[in-house]
């Protein structure tokens, strides 16, 4: 039963993360002068993935979610820029859940700086160049800001859906 | 886990002192981060393009008399005495080119799709 469960969380968690992705891809560049910044909506379903079924399960999410898009966007820099990005958010989320001192919305903040630090990195490895890191002080505000408002919206997603939704009696 | 989550759940602020640990650290790497990259501000002496990390082009800024147009791998550049800018690029996502120009030293410009990077030195 279980196994059929998480086959379930980790299925039903991409379509939503995908969608998300999606709709947000619509939506146009918020800042010219950082035109690859986004918001990190379906950080909001990886976050709350790792927060209620944990680390495998959220690295699933993350991972299908990189890959589905990237395939789907037609640029496959695209897979490698977000895996980057996303397995260390994801690390770093789940190091400060198991931590258990901080709140949902810095842990999201936290991981949306590791997302970013990431894509640089790869940036740069992609370019063979340091200058991806140019970009780092901007990209870090924004991303901490990002952070804090999708954590906000996991915090509320939290608090707010009933426990027996999640999980089951015997769980 | 149902533990992580129930720790969650049964707290209901939405903020922990905790948090300022995680923001003193966000606000001493940004002012780190501006102080290396940001801190020299002289005008630059060169333009350099780069493909996959070789240099392909490096042009003294001193010597171009009114625009250099430098075109690689799709990208095309357009070298001014004032700066730099990238005017074109045949990759599906133009960031590169929303970026606008650039005249400071250090920075850059880097489209990942073509790997190209043009900077200022």
């Amino acid at each position: 039963m279980k196994n059929k469960k998480r086959l379930a969380v980790v299925a039903i968690f991409t379509a939503l993360c995908l969608l998300l992705s999606y709709l947000e891809s619509l939506l146009p560049s918020i800042f010219p002068f950082i035109p690859f910044a986004k918001l990190g909506l379906s950080n909001i379903v990886i976050l709350y993935t790792l927060i209620c079924f944990g680390i495998g399960e959220g690295i699933l999410v993350m991972g299908f979610k990189c890959l589905i898009m990237g395939l789907i966007s037609g640029n496959p820099f695209m897979i490698l820029y977000s895996l980057m990005g996303g397995i260390l958010s994801v690390a770093v989320e789940f190091f400060l859940i198991k931590l258990g001192k901080n709140s949902i919305i810095a842990i999201s903040a936290a991981g949306g700086i590791f997302h970013a630090l990431g894509q640089v990195a790869m940036a740069s490895i992609l370019t063979g160049s340091s200058s991806p890191f140019v970009y780092l002080p901007h990209l870090t505000i924004f991303s901490a800001i990002a952070g804090i408002f999708t954590g906000f919206l996991v915090w509320i997603l939290v608090t707010r859906i009933p426990e027996k939704l999640i999980y089951s009696k015997n769980e | 886990m149902k533990k992580d989550y129930l720790s969650y759940k049964s707290n209901k602020k939405p903020f922990s002192i905790w948090d300022l640990v995680v923001l003193g650290v966000v606000i001493l790497l940004v002012v780190v981060l501006l102080l290396v990259l940001f801190l020299p501000k002289d005008a630059p002496n060169y333009i350099n393009v780069y493909r996959e990390g070789k240099l392909v082009k490096k042009v003294k800024i001193q010597d171009i008399n009114n625009s250099i147009v430098f075109e690689t791998n799709g990208i095309r550049v357009l070298m001014e005495s004032d700066g730099v800018t990238v005017i074109a690029s045949d990759c599906d996502d133009h960031a590169c080119e929303k970026i606008g120009k650039i005249t400071k030293k250090g920075e850059a410009i880097v489209c990942v799709p073509k790997t190209i990077t043009v900077s200022l030195s």
